[in-house]
Protein backbone atom coordinates (compact mmCIF):
# COMPACT_ATOMS: atom_id res chain seq x y z
CA UNK A 1 0.00 0.00 0.00
CA UNK A 2 2.38 2.42 0.78
CA UNK A 3 4.85 1.69 -2.45
CA UNK A 4 1.72 2.06 -4.63
CA UNK A 5 1.00 5.45 -2.69
CA UNK A 6 4.54 6.49 -3.60
CA UNK A 7 4.38 5.41 -7.18
CA UNK A 8 1.19 7.63 -7.84
CA UNK A 9 3.51 10.12 -6.32
CA UNK A 10 6.05 9.94 -8.76
CA UNK A 11 3.50 9.95 -12.08
CA UNK A 12 1.85 12.90 -10.38
CA UNK A 13 5.16 14.53 -10.43
CA UNK A 14 6.11 13.63 -13.85
CA UNK A 15 2.65 14.78 -15.22
CA UNK A 16 2.91 18.19 -13.32
CA UNK A 17 6.67 18.26 -14.47
CA UNK A 18 5.68 17.84 -17.82
CA UNK A 19 2.44 19.83 -17.99
CA UNK A 20 4.75 22.60 -16.63
CA UNK A 21 7.29 22.39 -19.57
CA UNK A 22 4.45 21.99 -22.08
CA UNK A 23 3.16 25.52 -22.14
CA UNK A 24 6.94 26.46 -23.21
CA UNK A 25 6.83 23.52 -25.83
CA UNK A 26 3.56 25.14 -27.45
CA UNK A 27 5.41 28.76 -27.08
CA UNK A 28 8.56 27.43 -28.91
CA UNK A 29 6.96 25.99 -31.80
CA UNK A 30 5.40 28.90 -32.57
CA UNK A 31 7.83 30.87 -32.03
CA UNK A 32 8.89 29.30 -35.61
CA UNK A 33 5.60 29.78 -37.16
CA UNK A 34 1.87 30.27 -36.73
CA UNK A 35 0.04 26.79 -36.61
CA UNK A 36 -3.58 25.94 -36.52
CA UNK A 37 -4.75 23.43 -33.64
CA UNK A 38 -4.91 20.12 -35.22
CA UNK A 39 -1.44 20.56 -36.53
CA UNK A 40 0.27 22.26 -33.21
CA UNK A 41 -1.19 18.67 -31.59
CA UNK A 42 0.76 16.65 -34.34
CA UNK A 43 3.67 18.35 -33.86
CA UNK A 44 4.03 17.43 -30.01
CA UNK A 45 2.45 14.41 -30.06
CA UNK A 46 5.67 13.74 -32.56
CA UNK A 47 8.02 13.99 -29.63
CA UNK A 48 7.58 10.68 -27.53
CA UNK A 49 6.59 11.40 -24.14
CA UNK A 50 5.35 14.78 -24.78
CA UNK A 51 1.70 14.49 -25.23
CA UNK A 52 -0.35 11.72 -23.54
CA UNK A 53 -4.06 12.63 -24.40
CA UNK A 54 -4.18 15.54 -27.41
CA UNK A 55 -7.31 16.86 -26.28
CA UNK A 56 -5.19 18.63 -23.11
CA UNK A 57 -3.38 20.83 -25.06
CA UNK A 58 -6.48 22.81 -25.62
CA UNK A 59 -7.15 23.93 -22.30
CA UNK A 60 -3.42 24.98 -22.31
CA UNK A 61 -3.87 27.19 -25.56
CA UNK A 62 -6.57 29.11 -23.54
CA UNK A 63 -4.65 29.50 -20.59
CA UNK A 64 -1.72 31.19 -22.69
CA UNK A 65 -4.68 32.82 -24.71
CA UNK A 66 -5.52 34.60 -21.51
CA UNK A 67 -2.13 35.69 -20.03
CA UNK A 68 -1.27 37.04 -23.73
CA UNK A 69 1.03 34.88 -24.52
CA UNK A 70 -0.61 33.14 -27.65
CA UNK A 71 -3.50 35.41 -29.82
CA UNK A 72 -5.36 33.33 -32.01
CA UNK A 73 -6.99 34.26 -35.78
CA UNK A 74 -8.55 32.98 -38.55
CA UNK A 75 -7.10 31.61 -41.49
CA UNK A 76 -9.18 30.46 -44.41
CA UNK A 77 -8.12 27.01 -45.73
CA UNK A 78 -8.01 25.30 -49.26
CA UNK A 79 -9.78 22.35 -48.06
CA UNK A 80 -12.79 22.69 -45.65
CA UNK A 81 -13.58 25.45 -43.19
CA UNK A 82 -11.54 28.46 -41.67
CA UNK A 83 -8.80 27.39 -39.42
CA UNK A 84 -8.61 28.53 -35.67
CA UNK A 85 -4.55 29.76 -35.99
CA UNK A 86 -2.27 30.25 -32.97
CA UNK A 87 0.57 32.96 -32.97
CA UNK A 88 2.94 33.50 -30.40
CA UNK A 89 3.29 37.40 -28.76
CA UNK A 90 5.94 39.68 -27.96
CA UNK A 91 4.97 38.73 -23.96
CA UNK A 92 4.72 34.96 -25.08
CA UNK A 93 8.61 35.23 -26.81
CA UNK A 94 9.73 36.99 -23.68
CA UNK A 95 8.33 34.35 -21.32
CA UNK A 96 9.82 31.71 -23.56
CA UNK A 97 13.26 33.66 -23.47
CA UNK A 98 12.64 33.45 -19.28
CA UNK A 99 12.02 29.45 -19.30
CA UNK A 100 14.95 28.63 -21.87
CA UNK A 101 17.51 30.31 -19.98
CA UNK A 102 16.39 29.02 -16.32
CA UNK A 103 15.76 25.48 -17.97
CA UNK A 104 19.51 25.07 -18.70
CA UNK A 105 20.67 25.82 -15.90
CA UNK A 106 17.73 23.42 -14.34
CA UNK A 107 18.27 20.81 -16.55
CA UNK A 108 22.19 20.74 -15.96
CA UNK A 109 21.93 21.07 -12.08
CA UNK A 110 19.43 18.02 -12.48
CA UNK A 111 21.95 15.97 -14.34
CA UNK A 112 24.78 16.87 -12.65
CA UNK A 113 23.25 15.55 -9.50
CA UNK A 114 21.47 12.52 -10.98
CA UNK A 115 24.65 11.13 -12.85
CA UNK A 116 26.84 12.56 -9.43
CA UNK A 117 24.50 9.67 -7.17
CA UNK A 118 25.24 6.63 -9.73
CA UNK B 1 -18.82 3.62 -43.24
CA UNK B 2 -21.92 5.59 -43.45
CA UNK B 3 -21.42 9.81 -42.54
CA UNK B 4 -24.72 9.11 -39.96
CA UNK B 5 -22.66 6.80 -38.26
CA UNK B 6 -19.48 8.68 -38.02
CA UNK B 7 -21.04 11.76 -36.88
CA UNK B 8 -23.13 9.68 -34.26
CA UNK B 9 -19.53 8.73 -32.86
CA UNK B 10 -18.47 12.25 -32.92
CA UNK B 11 -21.45 13.79 -31.30
CA UNK B 12 -21.17 11.07 -28.46
CA UNK B 13 -18.39 12.36 -27.69
CA UNK B 14 -18.97 15.91 -28.13
CA UNK B 15 -21.87 14.90 -25.98
CA UNK B 16 -19.84 13.56 -23.29
CA UNK B 17 -17.24 16.21 -23.26
CA UNK B 18 -20.41 18.88 -22.70
CA UNK B 19 -21.68 17.04 -19.62
CA UNK B 20 -18.14 16.93 -18.17
CA UNK B 21 -17.81 20.77 -18.77
CA UNK B 22 -20.92 21.73 -17.51
CA UNK B 23 -19.78 23.43 -14.47
CA UNK B 24 -17.59 25.97 -16.04
CA UNK B 25 -18.36 29.56 -17.34
CA UNK B 26 -20.03 29.02 -20.33
CA UNK B 27 -17.19 31.17 -22.31
CA UNK B 28 -14.60 28.41 -21.63
CA UNK B 29 -16.87 25.49 -22.15
CA UNK B 30 -18.00 27.12 -25.85
CA UNK B 31 -14.45 27.79 -26.48
CA UNK B 32 -12.75 24.27 -25.95
CA UNK B 33 -15.58 22.37 -27.49
CA UNK B 34 -15.47 24.40 -29.89
CA UNK B 35 -11.13 23.75 -30.24
CA UNK B 36 -11.98 19.89 -29.79
CA UNK B 37 -14.49 19.90 -32.19
CA UNK B 38 -12.24 21.75 -34.73
CA UNK B 39 -9.69 19.34 -33.84
CA UNK B 40 -11.57 16.43 -34.90
CA UNK B 41 -12.86 17.70 -38.10
CA UNK B 42 -9.29 18.77 -39.40
CA UNK B 43 -8.24 15.45 -37.92
CA UNK B 44 -10.39 13.43 -40.89
CA UNK B 45 -9.69 15.73 -43.29
CA UNK B 46 -6.24 14.39 -43.39
CA UNK B 47 -7.37 10.55 -43.62
CA UNK B 48 -7.41 9.09 -47.28
CA UNK B 49 -10.58 6.95 -46.93
CA UNK B 50 -12.23 7.37 -43.20
CA UNK B 51 -12.92 3.47 -41.28
CA UNK B 52 -14.51 3.37 -38.07
CA UNK B 53 -11.07 2.14 -36.39
CA UNK B 54 -9.72 5.88 -37.71
CA UNK B 55 -12.25 7.92 -36.40
CA UNK B 56 -11.80 6.11 -33.15
CA UNK B 57 -8.13 6.53 -33.13
CA UNK B 58 -8.51 10.04 -33.58
CA UNK B 59 -11.36 10.58 -30.60
CA UNK B 60 -8.41 7.80 -28.42
CA UNK B 61 -5.52 10.18 -28.87
CA UNK B 62 -8.10 13.43 -27.83
CA UNK B 63 -8.47 11.40 -24.73
CA UNK B 64 -11.22 10.88 -22.23
CA UNK B 65 -13.96 13.57 -22.01
CA UNK B 66 -12.93 13.79 -18.13
CA UNK B 67 -9.23 13.55 -18.92
CA UNK B 68 -9.45 16.90 -20.55
CA UNK B 69 -12.16 18.32 -18.45
CA UNK B 70 -9.52 17.82 -15.28
CA UNK B 71 -7.02 19.36 -17.34
CA UNK B 72 -9.04 22.18 -18.32
CA UNK B 73 -9.52 22.75 -14.55
CA UNK B 74 -5.91 22.56 -13.93
CA UNK B 75 -4.36 24.58 -16.09
CA UNK B 76 -7.21 27.15 -16.46
CA UNK B 77 -7.67 27.62 -12.58
CA UNK B 78 -11.46 27.06 -13.11
CA UNK B 79 -13.07 26.40 -9.45
CA UNK B 80 -14.36 23.24 -8.78
CA UNK B 81 -18.37 23.69 -8.31
CA UNK B 82 -20.45 21.07 -6.79
CA UNK B 83 -23.91 19.49 -8.08
CA UNK B 84 -27.04 22.05 -7.01
CA UNK B 85 -28.71 20.43 -4.45
CA UNK B 86 -31.74 20.99 -1.91
CA UNK B 87 -29.80 23.72 0.03
CA UNK B 88 -29.39 25.69 -3.53
CA UNK B 89 -32.94 25.17 -4.24
CA UNK B 90 -33.88 26.49 -0.79
CA UNK B 91 -31.59 29.67 -1.41
CA UNK B 92 -32.52 30.22 -4.77
CA UNK B 93 -36.14 30.33 -3.26
CA UNK B 94 -35.51 32.73 -0.01
CA UNK B 95 -33.53 35.20 -2.13
CA UNK B 96 -36.14 35.00 -4.88
CA UNK B 97 -39.98 35.29 -3.73
CA UNK B 98 -38.48 36.28 0.21
CA UNK B 99 -39.33 39.76 -0.85
CA UNK B 100 -42.43 38.69 -1.99
CA UNK B 101 -44.03 36.88 1.06
CA UNK B 102 -41.87 39.33 3.52
CA UNK B 103 -41.45 42.50 1.75
CA UNK B 104 -40.83 44.83 5.21
CA UNK B 105 -37.31 43.84 5.81
CA UNK B 106 -34.73 41.60 3.28
CA UNK B 107 -34.32 38.72 5.78
CA UNK B 108 -34.83 35.90 3.48
CA UNK B 109 -32.81 37.95 1.15
CA UNK B 110 -29.75 37.98 3.65
CA UNK B 111 -30.49 34.49 5.09
CA UNK B 112 -30.81 32.82 1.42
CA UNK B 113 -27.41 35.00 0.44
CA UNK B 114 -25.66 33.38 3.59
CA UNK B 115 -26.63 30.21 2.43
CA UNK B 116 -25.28 30.88 -0.95
CA UNK B 117 -21.89 31.71 0.89
CA UNK B 118 -22.02 28.30 1.60
CA UNK B 119 -22.63 26.39 -1.07
CA UNK B 120 -20.18 25.08 -3.60
CA UNK B 121 -22.82 25.39 -6.56
CA UNK B 122 -21.22 28.50 -7.99
CA UNK B 123 -17.78 30.32 -8.47
CA UNK B 124 -16.55 32.85 -6.41
CA UNK B 125 -17.13 35.36 -9.09
CA UNK B 126 -20.33 34.18 -9.64
CA UNK B 127 -21.28 34.90 -5.72
CA UNK B 128 -19.66 37.78 -5.35
CA UNK B 129 -21.39 39.64 -8.44
CA UNK B 130 -24.49 37.37 -8.34
CA UNK B 131 -24.83 37.50 -4.73
CA UNK B 132 -22.84 39.86 -2.39
CA UNK B 133 -22.73 42.53 -4.19
CA UNK B 134 -26.27 42.88 -5.14
CA UNK B 135 -27.38 42.36 -1.37
CA UNK B 136 -25.10 45.14 -0.77
CA UNK B 137 -26.28 47.23 -3.09
CA UNK B 138 -30.14 46.76 -1.91
CA UNK B 139 -29.09 47.46 1.25
CA UNK B 140 -27.39 50.18 0.43
CA UNK B 141 -30.91 51.39 -1.34
CA UNK B 142 -32.94 50.36 1.90
CA UNK B 143 -31.16 52.62 4.38
CA UNK B 144 -31.69 55.66 1.99
CA UNK B 145 -35.36 55.12 1.30
CA UNK B 146 -35.65 54.24 5.17
CA UNK B 147 -34.01 58.01 5.71
CA UNK B 148 -35.53 59.65 2.98
CA UNK B 149 -38.88 58.31 3.72
CA UNK B 150 -38.56 58.72 7.96
CA UNK B 151 -36.47 61.71 8.60
CA UNK B 152 -37.68 64.22 5.34
CA UNK B 153 -41.14 62.53 5.19
CA UNK B 154 -42.32 64.96 2.20
CA UNK B 155 -44.57 63.39 -0.25
CA UNK B 156 -42.51 63.52 -3.42
CA UNK B 157 -39.47 61.80 -0.81
CA UNK B 158 -42.55 59.11 0.11
CA UNK B 159 -42.51 58.35 -3.20
CA UNK B 160 -39.16 58.09 -4.00
CA UNK B 161 -38.59 56.02 -0.58
CA UNK B 162 -41.41 53.57 -2.08
CA UNK B 163 -39.58 52.69 -5.22
CA UNK B 164 -36.30 52.48 -3.65
CA UNK B 165 -38.08 49.67 -1.44
CA UNK B 166 -39.65 48.08 -4.49
CA UNK B 167 -36.09 48.00 -6.47
CA UNK B 168 -34.45 47.02 -3.87
CA UNK B 169 -36.56 44.27 -1.50
CA UNK B 170 -38.36 42.88 -5.32
CA UNK B 171 -36.52 43.69 -8.38
CA UNK B 172 -33.27 43.64 -7.10
CA UNK B 173 -33.41 39.82 -5.59
CA UNK B 174 -35.80 38.63 -7.83
CA UNK B 175 -33.12 39.41 -10.51
CA UNK B 176 -30.22 38.00 -8.46
CA UNK B 177 -32.33 34.98 -7.81
CA UNK B 178 -32.64 34.54 -11.74
CA UNK B 179 -29.04 35.22 -12.44
CA UNK B 180 -27.82 32.26 -9.64
CA UNK B 181 -30.69 29.88 -10.91
CA UNK B 182 -29.47 30.50 -14.59
CA UNK B 183 -25.47 30.31 -13.81
CA UNK B 184 -26.71 26.67 -12.68
CA UNK B 185 -28.67 25.94 -15.49
CA UNK B 186 -28.49 22.45 -16.76
CA UNK B 187 -26.66 20.76 -13.66
CA UNK B 188 -30.02 21.30 -11.96
CA UNK B 189 -32.24 18.61 -12.71
CA UNK B 190 -35.59 19.47 -14.73
CA UNK B 191 -37.68 18.31 -12.06
CA UNK B 192 -35.79 20.55 -9.51
CA UNK B 193 -36.41 23.21 -12.02
CA UNK B 194 -40.65 22.77 -11.96
CA UNK B 195 -40.59 22.39 -8.48
CA UNK B 196 -38.71 26.22 -8.14
CA UNK B 197 -41.53 27.23 -11.39
CA UNK B 198 -44.15 25.86 -9.55
CA UNK B 199 -43.53 27.78 -5.90
CA UNK B 200 -42.13 30.84 -7.58
CA UNK B 201 -45.87 31.13 -9.75
CA UNK B 202 -47.88 30.26 -6.92
CA UNK B 203 -46.19 32.74 -4.40
CA UNK B 204 -45.61 35.50 -7.61
CA UNK B 205 -49.14 35.30 -9.14
CA UNK B 206 -51.31 35.63 -5.98
CA UNK B 207 -49.14 39.25 -5.07
CA UNK B 208 -49.47 40.25 -9.00
CA UNK B 209 -52.92 39.93 -8.81
CA UNK B 210 -53.52 41.87 -5.94
CA UNK B 211 -52.07 45.03 -8.58
CA UNK B 212 -55.34 44.36 -10.77
CA UNK B 213 -57.68 46.96 -10.32
CA UNK B 214 -60.89 45.63 -9.30
CA UNK B 215 -64.34 45.66 -11.10
CA UNK B 216 -67.61 45.94 -9.94
CA UNK B 217 -70.87 45.00 -11.65
CA UNK B 218 -74.36 45.45 -10.15
CA UNK B 219 -78.22 44.17 -11.52
CA UNK B 220 -81.78 44.27 -10.35
CA UNK B 221 -83.45 40.92 -10.19
CA UNK B 222 -86.38 38.92 -8.69
CA UNK B 223 -84.68 37.30 -5.96
CA UNK B 224 -84.90 33.36 -5.72
CA UNK B 225 -87.39 32.20 -2.66
CA UNK B 226 -88.04 35.32 -1.17
CA UNK B 227 -91.28 36.29 -0.12
CA UNK B 228 -93.44 39.01 0.38
CA UNK B 229 -92.26 40.33 -2.69
CA UNK B 230 -95.41 40.13 -5.06
CA UNK B 231 -97.48 43.52 -4.20
CA UNK B 232 -101.00 44.02 -5.05
CA UNK B 233 -101.57 46.50 -8.50
CA UNK B 234 -100.22 50.00 -7.94
CA UNK B 235 -98.08 49.24 -5.15
CA UNK B 236 -94.22 49.03 -4.57
CA UNK B 237 -92.17 47.03 -6.69
CA UNK B 238 -90.23 44.72 -4.55
CA UNK B 239 -86.87 42.97 -5.94
CA UNK B 240 -83.12 42.21 -5.15
CA UNK B 241 -80.19 44.34 -5.96
CA UNK B 242 -76.89 41.97 -6.79
CA UNK B 243 -73.82 44.06 -7.11
CA UNK B 244 -70.24 42.12 -7.17
CA UNK B 245 -66.64 43.36 -6.67
CA UNK B 246 -64.64 41.28 -8.56
CA UNK B 247 -60.82 41.32 -8.15
CA UNK B 248 -58.31 39.68 -10.44
CA UNK B 249 -61.39 39.77 -12.46
CA UNK B 250 -61.54 37.25 -15.45
CA UNK B 251 -59.19 35.34 -13.89
CA UNK B 252 -59.24 31.68 -12.66
CA UNK B 253 -58.19 33.14 -9.22
CA UNK B 254 -60.74 35.81 -8.73
CA UNK B 255 -62.17 36.36 -5.87
CA UNK B 256 -65.27 38.23 -4.71
CA UNK B 257 -67.21 40.73 -2.55
CA UNK B 258 -70.93 40.25 -3.47
CA UNK B 259 -73.65 42.45 -1.97
CA UNK B 260 -77.00 41.66 -1.66
CA UNK B 261 -80.16 44.04 -0.43
CA UNK B 262 -83.81 43.57 -0.74
CA UNK B 263 -85.14 46.59 -2.42
CA UNK B 264 -88.59 48.44 -2.93
CA UNK B 265 -89.31 51.52 -4.41
CA UNK B 266 -92.77 53.41 -6.17
CA UNK B 267 -91.69 56.15 -8.12
CA UNK B 268 -91.29 58.49 -5.06
CA UNK B 269 -88.50 56.44 -2.75
CA UNK B 270 -86.76 53.31 -2.45
CA UNK B 271 -87.01 51.41 0.45
CA UNK B 272 -84.84 48.39 1.96
CA UNK B 273 -86.77 45.35 2.54
CA UNK B 274 -84.01 42.92 3.81
CA UNK B 275 -80.00 43.13 4.01
CA UNK B 276 -77.63 44.06 3.08
CA UNK B 277 -75.99 40.84 2.81
CA UNK B 278 -72.08 40.80 2.40
CA UNK B 279 -70.60 37.76 2.39
CA UNK B 280 -66.86 37.52 0.53
CA UNK B 281 -65.63 34.36 -1.33
CA UNK B 282 -62.13 33.83 -1.20
CA UNK B 283 -60.40 32.81 -3.74
CA UNK B 284 -57.07 30.16 -4.04
CA UNK B 285 -54.97 33.13 -4.66
CA UNK B 286 -57.08 35.69 -2.77
CA UNK B 287 -58.15 36.61 0.25
CA UNK B 288 -61.26 39.38 0.86
CA UNK B 289 -62.40 40.99 4.00
CA UNK B 290 -65.44 43.23 3.65
CA UNK B 291 -64.49 46.32 6.33
CA UNK B 292 -68.41 47.64 5.94
CA UNK B 293 -71.98 47.15 4.36
CA UNK B 294 -74.28 49.52 4.58
CA UNK B 295 -77.53 51.14 2.76
CA UNK B 296 -78.37 54.83 2.85
CA UNK B 297 -81.38 56.78 1.89
CA UNK B 298 -80.75 60.32 0.18
CA UNK B 299 -83.46 63.39 0.59
CA UNK B 300 -84.62 62.89 -3.17
CA UNK B 301 -85.93 58.65 -2.10
CA UNK B 302 -82.83 57.34 -3.54
CA UNK B 303 -80.55 54.97 -2.42
CA UNK B 304 -76.93 53.90 -1.84
CA UNK B 305 -75.55 51.19 -0.99
CA UNK B 306 -72.14 50.97 -0.22
CA UNK B 307 -69.46 48.64 0.42
CA UNK B 308 -66.01 48.56 1.75
CA UNK B 309 -63.77 45.30 0.83
CA UNK B 310 -60.15 43.94 0.40
CA UNK B 311 -58.23 41.75 -0.91
CA UNK B 312 -55.14 40.38 0.22
CA UNK B 313 -52.67 37.86 -1.48
CA UNK B 314 -52.97 34.76 0.41
CA UNK B 315 -49.03 33.88 -0.61
CA UNK B 316 -48.02 37.68 0.11
CA UNK B 317 -50.08 39.05 3.05
CA UNK B 318 -48.25 42.52 2.41
CA UNK B 319 -50.21 42.61 -0.96
CA UNK B 320 -53.39 43.90 -1.79
CA UNK B 321 -55.72 46.70 -2.43
CA UNK B 322 -58.86 47.98 -0.57
CA UNK B 323 -61.44 49.92 -2.01
CA UNK B 324 -65.02 51.39 -2.16
CA UNK B 325 -67.46 50.61 -3.90
CA UNK B 326 -71.35 52.53 -4.09
CA UNK B 327 -74.40 52.16 -6.45
CA UNK B 328 -77.08 54.46 -6.49
CA UNK B 329 -80.95 53.59 -7.28
CA UNK B 330 -83.05 55.64 -8.26
CA UNK B 331 -86.82 55.92 -7.13
CA UNK B 332 -87.49 54.58 -10.83
CA UNK B 333 -85.43 51.61 -10.11
CA UNK B 334 -82.86 52.19 -11.90
CA UNK B 335 -78.94 51.79 -11.22
CA UNK B 336 -76.01 54.06 -11.44
CA UNK B 337 -72.65 53.07 -10.18
CA UNK B 338 -70.88 55.67 -8.18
Amino acid sequence: MHRMVRAEDRTGLIAQMRRGALEYCVLALLATRERYGFELVQNLAEVDGMVITEGTIYPLLTRLRKDGEVETFWRESSSGPPRRYYRITAAGREALKGFRSEWSRFRSAVDTLLESGR
Amino acid sequence: MTATHASQIIDGYLKRLDSELSSFPTARRKELEAQIAEHIAQARQELPAETDADLLTILDRLGEPDEIAAEARASLDITTTTKPGPVEIFALLLIGVGGVIFPILPVAWVLGTGLVWRSRAWTPREKYFGAYLPLVVGLAILVISALASGIFGRHLLLEVAFLGFVIANLLMPLGTAIYLAARLGRRLPILAWAAIAIIAVSVFLPAAAAFIPARASAFIATPFGEPGLTPGPGGPVCKGFYGTVRYASGLPIEATAPVSVGICWDGNTVTKSWGPDCYPNYGPALRVQVQSCTVESLQDGSMIISIQSSATATTAPFFGQSGGMAWRITPDGHITQL
